[in-house]
Order: structure tokens, then C-alpha cells, then sequence
């Protein structure tokens, strides 16, 4: 690890074991994680090698690293979107590797949030519905769900108007809002957010991501960004860097 | 829950084009499986109708051993005390004929025949006979007159008109041929040729003169049944009031096993029609499903991460199709009902083919009839086929790696 950066360095000490988290326990609990794909040709490509990660409830923190590094796969595993190859990941006291198909699914329903890089809404509802898509599946009644729903919207600075179109009559800005609004609306613990800016323009990335953080400030929400976008980096009080698919820098800030 | 209902049902209008080419695939499979069921069941009704309305009614009482081998040598012995019991019920008609094979001569032919007796009162009761008189009129309530009803066809195949006289032969109990002379007072026509070519009709007194019987015998008691009164229970009951050893009460079931038989079968050819028809629409929707999932990948992704279940996501593919073939069921049904109902109004001529239907004891005019346990049963089986067509798009689609799904665009 050569090309340690020097501000760095205190906190790449980090990358031996859990970072201590003011005696809190971790909300995200990722030991030694491999996770190795086959490649077209069947060949074995090592996307993380034996990470160990730790997050604590309340933290903003960016996942970095240049493209194969193996971010996505990072934040896949932690969603229980993806099973590891070997190694174990333990969110909110949970073991994922131990809950069935179904029991994932409700686990991410009631303790996740996701935000994709884009295409995040289905089709075929409404900004609105889509906002409230998982308080529907939760069965939140329907008052409840809209007001949630206006208030976040109000909060994102989504037009009252939009709130009836579908995605396809909305921008990639507006999607991503109402995306960021569905995961939000549901209070979940976690918010996972794989590169939420990388199809915005920079302009109303930073008005997003400002919001992001502001309500992980309000609220406590933990946010997992994996980027590479400086602005999401610079707003970002804990920033990972993972190069090879392991832990190179670990640098906790202001 | 109701978020999967709406999802299914605006899934269906993303692609118009190809959702109603499937209703209306749907429709049509509908629309030929109500119809042909409607016309099969006419039919079928039609035969079973003529079958009891000529031949025997519901339910018949005759001598034990009459059915396997109708001759004047079994009957009904205690006529009075059968028809005091059968009496009892409000709910049944009855009537008494005697029975026997003869030969008709007029002046120029001579054919063999069934020659029947009954009280004309009693008889239009019974049987259909009466109201199928096309020239004349039926036998005459009073009066013992030698008057004969026949087949129309059979009148003109001896060459004989309205008002002219035959002569029926019989043999008596005695093997005594008897023999008299009898005007024609009514020609009918039914819907079956045989039997309007074989069946002749007296007045019961006069045929009991010819073939030897006394007043307290008859060959056959013939019972119509109210609707509501089931044959085979009532043939029970009556089998215990009766209480007589040589006596057979037999339903029309157990009178026409071949009916039954052919009833049995046009069901059957309901079933495999409907299975044929809707195995093809199946693997229609198989390939649309299919297509549909593989649009929807990313999106059936982006739910599962969301927190939507497998079964879920099954759930709503499943409800996809139940639309779809509610919507292809409404629309086949409605052109069904319209059509249906204008057919049982005109009715289907099959003249063209009636001799040979004619036979059977059908009518040349076809009339469909709504069996809502045929149609229920068929409804049944398309739904079973719809969604055993979509287990397995449905369950690939909840078998998706959520992450695989995501990444694909
Ligand atoms: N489904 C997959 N099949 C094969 N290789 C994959 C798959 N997903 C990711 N990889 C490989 O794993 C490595 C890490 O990928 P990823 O986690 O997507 O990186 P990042 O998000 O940092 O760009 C890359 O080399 C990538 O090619
Ligand atoms: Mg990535």
C-alpha cells in the first residue's frame, strides 16, 4: 500500500479490524467478505477480498474507488441483494446469510433503502405511487402514506404537479428525487445509494446530496454511498476508498 | 396487495397491441367453446326430450323382463292398484298404453308396426304425440269409434289419406290374429323418421280387444314427472310403495343406456375442445409472459430490493393473465350471449342433414340451449390452463437474482 495519501494514514490503521464506533453497536457488521464472479469465459474475478467493514447508525459515508474496485458489490451484499462468496454480513443485528429468500426481502422492506445509479421507478405508477411504494407493501394507510409522501416531496423540492406523472414523463433529476423520496419515506435504518449522482448534472447532484445529508443530520438515517463523484466525496463525513476490491483508505472527518 | 392489482392491471395497457391480441384470442376460444357447449347441450336436450316425450316418459312401470322383451305376455297385472299409488303424488302425471307389434295393410301396402292404445285424456299428458298432429286431429277424448293416429310418412308410404280406412292385425293372448278396420283420423310428424314410420295409436279399449286384455291390464304405465322431481328418486320411492316383484320401473336413464351413453360423449368432446382451443391460446400466452418478463427485468429487480417477495412477484404476473382472460372472457361471453340468445330464438336449420339426425331422435332445427354447469365447468378448465401457462413464466420471474436484475438494462 504504497501510495497511502498521508492524511490518510491514521485511519488506513483502520483497515486491520472494525473501526471503534464510540462504543455504539455497528449497524453494518461485514467481516472478512470475498466475493469472487465468474466472468464470461468462466474465469474467477475477485471483486472484494476479504473486507472487513464496519458502519455505526447515523453515518454518512462514501465508498470510493475507481470503476471495478468493487463498490457496488460492496453495497450489493450489504443490501442482501447479493450473497457473498465466503465471509458474513450482520446489519442491524441481523445475519443475512441466515434469512431465507423471503425473510430478505422483508428485512429490506422494513430496515432498507435503495438508490440506484438510475432507472429506479417502475413505469407503470405514478411519481406519488412509486414514492409510496413501500409503505404500501407495509400496509400503511392511506392517509398516512400521503401525507408522508407530500411532506417528502416538499422536502425534495418535487413540483405538486409532477406528482401524478409517471417516470416516463419525468426528468433523470425528478426521477432520482422521487426515488430518494421512496426510500426515505419508510424511516428505514439504512440507506444504501450506488453512485445516486452520476447521472445528474452537477447542479442538482449537490442540491441532492445536500438534502441527503442535511436529513441523515435531522433524522439519523444512515447513508452508504459507493461513487466516484468528488461532490459526493467532499460532503461525506467517512470516506472509503477501495481499490482491487479491498479497503485502502478509511478516513473518518469533521 | 392492491399496489400488485394495479401494477398487474396497467401492465396489461403497455403494450395494447399486444394484450389484445390476446383478449381477443381469448375471446374467440371463448366464444367457440360457449357455443359449441350451448349446441351440444341443444342437441342433447332435444334428444333426451324426444326420448322421453315418444318413448316412455321419465319413469315407466311394466310387467318385470317387459323391457328386454316387449311382448303382449308381460304386463301390468293390478292396473288399478299401480295407478291408486302412483296417484298419490300430485307432482306426477301418468298414463296406460298397451303395446304390440302388428302389421297395417291398406288397400295397396302392408308394414309392421307398433301398435299402442291409450286414453287419449290421459295420454296428451304423457306424451308428445298429440301435439305434433300436422293434418286431423288426435284420437277423440269420448268414444270408442275406430279411429287410428299415425306417422304422416307412414300414411304416405301405404298410400293412404286422412279420413281412409286401414286395417291393423295382432296377435291376441290366445295366438288368436285378430284383425279390424280403423279410420285415420290424425297424421303426425316428430322429429324422428323411424319413429313416425313404426308407431301407431288406438283407443286403450279397443287395442285391449284386439290383443286379449282385460280392463285390470296394460303394458306399460308411462309417469311424467313435475320439474323438480328427480327420476331415479322417485323410481326408488316407487319401487318400495309398489312393493311387486314382477314389476320393472325403470327411469329413462336405464331405458336408453345409448342416450346416455351419447350424452356422455358430446361432454367429453366439450372437454377435449376445450382443451384444444385453450392449449393453443396457452402457449400463447406462455410466449407473451415470457417476452413480458424479460422486458420488465430491471423493474421486477428494482421491486425485489424494494421488498417485494418472490411469491409476490409471481402473484402479480398471475393476476396479469387472470385479467387478461376476464377481459378476453367478458368480451367472448357478451358476443356469446347475443349470438346464443338469437339462436335459441331461429334456431340452427340442419335440414340438409336431417335424415341422418332424424334418426337419432332430433330435431332438423338445432335450438342451443345455457347449461351453467357445462359452461362453469368449462370456465374452470380455462383458468386452470391460464395459469398453469403462466407458472412458468411466473415462476422464473420470482426467481430472478435481484442483483442480475438490477444490472440488467
Ligand atoms: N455479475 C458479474 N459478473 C462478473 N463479474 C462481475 C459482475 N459484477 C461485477 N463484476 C466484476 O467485479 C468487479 C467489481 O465490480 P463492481 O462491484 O461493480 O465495481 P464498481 O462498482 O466499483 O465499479 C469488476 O471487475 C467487475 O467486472
Ligand atoms: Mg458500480
Amino acid at each position: 500500500m504504497s501510495d497511502h495519501s498521508i492524511e490518510s494514514r491514521s485511519a488506513s490503521l483502520a483497515t486491520d479490524g472494525p473501526k471503534p464506533i464510540d462504543g455504539q453497536a455497528p449497524l453494518v457488521e461485514a467481516t472478512r467478505l470475498v466475493k469472487i464472479y465468474q466472468d464470461k469465459e468462466h474465469v474467477p474475478v475477485t471483486a472484494l477480498n476479504e473486507v472487513d467493514f464496519r458502519a455505526a447508525p447515523g453515518e454518512f459515508t462514501a465508498i470510493a474507488g475507481p470503476s471495478g474496485s468493487g463498490k457496488t458489490t460492496l453495497l450489493n451484499l450489504i443490501g442482501g441483494l447479493d450473497k457473498p462468496t465466503s465471509g458474513s454480513v450482520v446489519v442491524a443485528g441481523q445475519d443475512l446469510a441466515a434469512m431465507s429468500r423471503n425473510q430478505l426481502a422483508t428485512f429490506r422492506l422494513n430496515n432498507l433503502g435503495f438508490i440506484f445509479q438510475a432507472y429506479n421507478l417502475i413505469p407503470v405508477l405514478t411519481a406519488e405511487e412509486n414514492a409510496e411504494f413501500n409503505l404500501l407493501l407495509q400496509g400503511v394507510p392511506a392517509h398516512e402514506r400521503h401525507e408522508q409522501v407530500v411532506r417528502e416531496f416538499e422536502d425534495l423540492g418535487i413540483d405538486k404537479e409532477l406528482i401524478h406523472r409517471r417516470p416516463a414523463k419525468l426528468s433523470g433529476g425528478q426521477q432520482q428525487r422521487v426515488a430518494i423520496a421512496r426510500a426515505l419515506v419508510s424511516r428505514p435504518k439504512l440507506i444504501l445509494a450506488d453512485e445516486p449522482t452520476a447521472n445528474l448534472d452537477s447542479k442538482t447532484g449537490a442540491r441532492l446530496l445536500d438534502k441527503m445529508r442535511n436529513l441523515n443530520e435531522r433524522t439519523g438515517i444512515t447513508f452508504l454511498f459507493s461513487t466516484h463523484d468528488p461532490m459526493v466525496m467532499e460532503r461525506a463525513r467517512r470516506l472509503v476508498i477501495l481499490r482491487d476490491g479491498q479497503i485502502a483508505e478509511d478516513d473518518v472527518r469533521g | 396487495m392492491s399496489i400488485l392489482i394495479k401494477i398487474a392491471w396497467r401492465n396489461i395497457w403497455r403494450n395494447p397491441r399486444r394484450s389484445w391480441v390476446l383478449i381477443t384470442a381469448l375471446a374467440v376460444a371463448v366464444f367457440s367453446f360457449l357455443g359449441s357447449v350451448a349446441y351440444i347441450d341443444g342437441f342433447s336436450i332435444q334428444m333426451i326430450d324426444s326420448a322421453i316425450n315418444l318413448q316412455g316418459g321419465h319413469i315407466q312401470v311394466s310387467g318385470r323382463g317387459y323391457h328386454k322383451n316387449p311382448t303382449i305376455r308381460t304386463y301390468v297385472p293390478d292396473v288399478a292398484r299401480v295407478e291408486r299409488i302412483i296417484a298419490e303424488n300430485d307432482a306426477i302425471r301418468y298414463a296406460l298404453q298397451t303395446t304390440t307389434p302388428g302389421m297395417i295393410n291398406s288397400a295397396e301396402q302392408a308394414s309392421g308396426v307398433v301398435i299402442t292404445g291409450v286414453d287419449p285424456v290421459r295420454e296428451v299428458e304423457v306424451s308428445s304425440v298429440a301435439e305434433s298432429i300436422i293434418e286431423g286431429s288426435y284420437l277423440a277424448p269420448e268414444g270408442e269409434a275406430n279411429e287410428v293416429v299415425m306417422g304422416a310418412m307412414l300414411a304416405e308410404q301405404l298410400n293412404v289419406l286422412l279420413g281412409e280406412k286401414v286395417v291393423l292385425m295382432a296377435n291376441d293372448l290366445d295366438n288368436e290374429v285378430g284383425a279390424g278396420a280403423y279410420r285415420i283420423v290424425g297424421l303426425y310428424r316428430t322429429n324422428s323418421s323411424d319413429f313416425d314410420k313404426t308407431n301407431v295409436y288406438l283407443h286403450l279399449n279397443q287395442a285391449r280387444n284386439l290383443i286379449g286384455y282385460t280392463a285390470e291390464q296394460a303394458s306399460t304405465v308411462t309417469l311424467r314427472l313435475d320439474p323438480g322431481l328427480d327420476p331415479v328418486e322417485t323410481a326408488i320411492h316407487l319401487q318400495t310403495t309398489l312393493d311387486a316383484a314382477d314389476l320393472e320401473i325403470l327411469t329413462w336413464h336405464e331405458r336408453s343406456p345409448l342416450l346416455v351413453m351419447m350424452n356422455e360423449m358430446m361432454n367429453l368432446a366439450n372437454i377435449f375442445l376445450v382443451i384444444i382451443l385453450f392449449t393453443a391460446i396457452a402457449f400463447t400466452l406462455i410466449n407473451s409472459f415470457i417476452m413480458v418478463i424479460f422486458e420488465r427485468i430491471r423493474e421486477i429487480g428494482i421491486m425485489s430490493a424494494n421488498g417485494v417477495r418472490p411469491g409476490q412477484v409471481r402473484l402479480m404476473l398471475y393476476l396479469e393473465a387472470v385479467f387478461i382472460v376476464l377481459l378476453g372472457t367478458a368480451v367472448g361471453g357478451a358476443i356469446a350471449v347475443v349470438l346464443i340468445t338469437w339462436w335459441s330464438a331461429v334456431g340452427l336449420d340442419l335440414s340438409a342433414f336431417a335424415e341422418g339426425l332424424s334418426s337419432f331422435g332430433a330435431a332438423s332445427v338445432l335450438y342451443p340451449y345455457i347449461h351453467w354447469g357445462h359452461i362453469l365447468n368449462g370456465f374452470v378448465m380455462i383458468f386452470v390452463l391460464v395459469l398453469l401457462a403462466v407458472l412458468y413464466p411466473a415462476v422464473k420471474a420470482s426467481r430472478f437474482e435481484t442483483v442480475d436484475a438490477i444490472n440488467h438494462v
